[in-house]
């Protein structure tokens, strides 16, 4: 995290910044290290003149908050104060205990035992038992719901006594402790669960309830503080006010007007007598140029390696952080997120921006007059689509430009209908960063595009549980994937976050959930 | 009246079930990506097909609509795909935040335009060319443009008015004025430019006619000539062009409750449109058509109240 010095620094408008916020909404984005959730941790002690409520918004009005609908963008930011999840991401991203205690692997990673800590209770006043999770546990699992594919490798889950949790997977799986600390593993009361009501008025065992009274759906959400918390002492704010704020101006505006504490800044200037800092974050969101056709089932030339590479090497990327994004960002030629483990600086230098190079490869694979391209422009990618369009064009490849409506943008990509695409996407542990984009039934590998080299690196990263041991193994297919050019990467853009005097936010690329976790007092 | 009022509802009836049936036709095309989009990652043909028949997707479309219809009479229009909100609970609420922006724009824009489209006409020339140009800045200067600029001033600098958000009445009856009044100032300066131009026109008609003329000779004071019988009879197609400006109105909260953060039935229709929340669509169908026929029919009503000539119905 860097921290401008100036308070008064002037802001200006990221397009891509844009896509940042729509990644968070969008996608399961972030890893982070609630600290304040975590076991003994706690956040700075409040001074008698400190501030007690906090105000912040979101840009899209949460979804239902019954645990089989929860989802990991910026809802994130009301229900993970409602619910206690069994544990959290670290500063670094690995997981740390919270409602569990401890856990443990068995050495062939097929079960997961979890035990909880005591002391636990529902705001309706239940204990919070390991019965309760494993009915929340077995609702993911029976019901088709947005959370189905991060429950798709667990066979069973028992609770064989009160502090106990056994989760059985029928094949080994990476990612799942990096669910647990997201949506899979808040804790729902069993007793509730299954209530009419539980999208709107959801009973957890979190610091916060929701005050159905002072809620209005679709504009603000108000969550008062539960004094018998097990960890009351990390959360200062005696009332989080969270506001649906949808424009980015009108955000701003009420950044400026003191309505809200802490807010993105997407376009404008603070005003140098606002007591408004600015703090950028890196790591915000991934724009890629995704060539999903590899093997040239729709156009035969993507399938040549030479030709991806030509793509890679005719990107300005530098040209583009600057002038589509205002230099708020980084740019890349991997798919992993700046100041994580996994991330190699050394790639990005890969495919330097060098036409003649480019168009040396064209020739090469035998493309020296190019071809054509139908690309979905969807909305997250219409900022980028002309200077993509111009840098394809420059190597002779043609772009045809399909527009596609905001509900139909998932389908835009699973359809296998088009051979590239530009595709947002949000933070995450490595094991699902690459899962989610080159596994052979991966979401962004439509065309199930396999390597046996590939297949047999993403395998071992995608069996071995224990997170540290993980990276190593991601690393080896970050180099694969960016030597082989298999995508495209842009840039990686930052957040600029506004914070008023008297609040921090303290997060980070790996530690950015949306989470009361991440606002403080000031020191 | 009341058998002219029963014919245009039974009408109206027989239109909202079409344009509810050509909006469902419409959106079962969408609906596998729609269920796509919800599922995010997890989306796979399997889980696709499972969520259709969840919700019941995979029949025939007219089967499904039936059932649907059915729910209406029933008072259940669904729950919303993403919120799981029940429709029938979702919609009122924002309806209410519009109205709310809405009418006091409306009632305002008519009085301003009433008085500023009758000075222009009675008086003419220099005070007539004054009262027009108010009209074209009113025109020609987008409502955008003046919330930003009222923004800026009152909620940012001056700290007067809130910025963004709504209050509900119930809470709050002072916040709830404060936070409606910049998003009225910047609905109701259009809205009453149109009906101004339009009562003026109207006005000048009426002014040059005979029976005018034969008040006059008799001594009738200008004032009672002008707002007594010759206002009342330009009202016809004023009234025509207020409804029409409560519509457009209603269309244009869209920008001002995005400007605003308001939860407004504009944002609320735009939101669920993005994400093809289609139980949220029909149902905002349901209020649409409902809307429009009875402004509508009030329309027709109130114009053939205020003249007698203009009354269509027995």
């Amino acid at each position: 995290m860097r921290i401008n010095s100036s308070p008064a620094r002037r802001v200006r408008a990221g397009v891509v910044a844009v896509a940042a916020a729509a990644v968070l909404v969008t996608s399961a984005c972030s890893g982070a290290s609630d600290d304040a959730e975590a076991n003994g941790s706690t956040e700075p002690e409040a001074t008698s003149d400190a501030p007690t409520t906090l105000t912040v918004a979101v840009s899209r009005q949460p979804q239902g908050f019954d645990t089989i609908n929860l989802s990991n963008g910026t809802d994130a930011l009301v229900w993970s104060a409602i619910y206690d999840r069994l544990i959290v991401p670290g500063d670094d991203g690995l997981p740390v205990p919270a409602a569990a205690e401890s856990w443990e692997y068995s050495e062939d990673g097929l079960v997961l035992t979890l035990h909880l800590r005591d002391g636990m209770t529902f705001s309706n006043g239940d204990p919070v038992v390991a019965a309760d999770y494993k009915a929340t546990l077995d609702l993911l699992i029976s019901t088709a719901g947005p959370l189905s594919g991060e429950v798709g490798s667990v066979s069973s889950v028992e609770a064989p006594d009160d502090s106990t949790i056994v989760i059985n997977f029928s094949q080994p799986d990476a990612s799942f402790l990096d669910s647990l600390s997201k949506a899979i593993g808040a804790i729902a009361n069993d007793t509730t669960i299954a209530n009419e009501d539980a999208p709107t008025n959801p009973v957890g065992s979190g610091a916060y309830t929701l005050d159905p009274d002072a809620t209005v759906a679709g504009s603000q959400y108000v969550l008062n503080k539960r004094e018998d918390y097990w960890n009351a002492d990390a959360y200062p704010f005696e009332t989080v006010t969270v506001k649906v704020i949808a424009d980015s101006t009108a955000l701003e505006n009420a950044l400026k007007s003191g309505e809200i504490n802490v807010g993105d800044v997407i376009s404008g200037t603070l005003d140098e007598s606002s007591g408004i800092t600015a703090t950028e974050v890196p790591g915000a969101g991934l724009q890629n140029l995704k060539i999903l056709d590899r093997e040239g089932t729709i156009v035969p030339a993507l399938a040549d390696v030479r030709v991806r590479q030509a793509i890679n090497y005719a990107i300005n990327r530098d040209a583009i952080v600057e002038g589509v994004s205002q230099g708020r960002g980084e740019p890349v030629a991997q798919i992993a997120f700046p100041d994580t483990s996994v991330y190699v600086e050394e790639l990005n230098d890969t495919y330097p921006y060098d036409l003649e190079k480019a168009k040396e490869l064209m020739a090469e694979a035998g493309y020296a007059d190019g071809f054509a391209v139908t690309m979905p422009s969807i909305i997250y990618s219409q900022t980028l689509d002309p200077v993509v369009g111009q840098a394809l064009a420059d190597i002779g490849i043609t772009v045809t430009w399909d527009s596609i409506p905001a509900q139909n943008t998932g389908q835009a990509i699973l359809s296998a209908q088009y051979p590239m695409a530009i595709w947002p996407d949000g933070y995450a542990g490595p094991a699902r960063l690459f899962g989610n984009q080159y596994t052979e039934n991966a979401f962004q590998n439509p065309f199930h595009t396999t390597d046996d080299e590939l297949t047999a690196l993403l395998n071992d990263l995608a069996t071995t549980v224990d997170p540290e041991a993980q990276i190593p193994l991601a690393k080896e297919v970050n180099a694969w994937v960016v030597e082989n050019a298999w995508d495209a990467p842009i840039l990686n853009s930052s957040r600029l976050i506004g914070v008023h005097e008297g609040y921090a936010y303290t997060g980070t690329t790996t530690n950015s959930f949306p989470s009361v976790a991440l606002y403080g007092v000031a020191e | 009246m009341l058998l002219y009022s029963a014919r245009r509802l039974l009408a109206g009836f027989v239109l909202f079930v079409i344009v509810a049936f050509i909006t469902y036709w419409l959106l079962s095309f969408s609906f596998d990506s729609v269920i796509a989009a919800r599922l995010g990652a997890s989306a796979t043909p399997e889980t696709i097909a499972e969520v259709r028949a969840d919700y019941g997707l995979d029949r025939p479309v007219v089967v499904q609509y039936v059932d649907w219809l059915a729910g209406v009479f029933q008072g259940d229009l669904g729950r919303s795909f993403y919120t799981q909100e029940p429709v029938i609970d979702a919609i009122p609420p924002r309806l209410f935040v519009t109205l709310s922006i809405v009418v006091p724009a409306l009632i305002i824009a008519t009085i301003i335009a009433v008085f500023l489209g009758t000075f222009a006409a009675s008086r003419g020339g220099g005070a007539d060319k004054a009262a027009q140009g108010v009209m074209l800045f009113g025109y020609l200067v987008p409502n955008l443009l003046i919330a930003i600029l009222l923004t800026v001033v009152l909620a940012i600098n001056l700290g007067w008015l809130p910025a963004t958000g709504y209050v509900r009445f119930g809470d709050d009856p002072a916040g709830w004025l404060k936070s409606i009044t910049i998003p009225v100032i910047a609905l109701f300066i259009g809205g009453a430019a149109n009906i101004a131009n339009q009562v003026r026109g109207t006005m000048i008609d009426e002014l040059r006619k005979d029976y005018v003329r034969t008040l006059r000779t008799r001594g009738v004071s200008a004032r009672t000539v002008v707002y007594k019988h010759a206002l009342r009879n330009a009202a016809g197609p004023a009234l025509t062009v207020f409804g029409l400006t409560f519509i457009n109105m209603f269309g244009g909260a869209l920008i001002i409750e995005q400007v605003f953060a308001l939860p407004g039935f504009g944002t609320f229709s735009f939101n669920s449109a993005l994400q093809g929340d289609f139980p949220v669509l029909m149902g905002l169908t349901v209020f649409g058509v409902g809307m429009t026929v009875t402004i509508n029919l009030l329309t027709d009503l109130a114009n053939g109240w205020l003249n007698p000539k203009a009354r269509i119905y027995a």
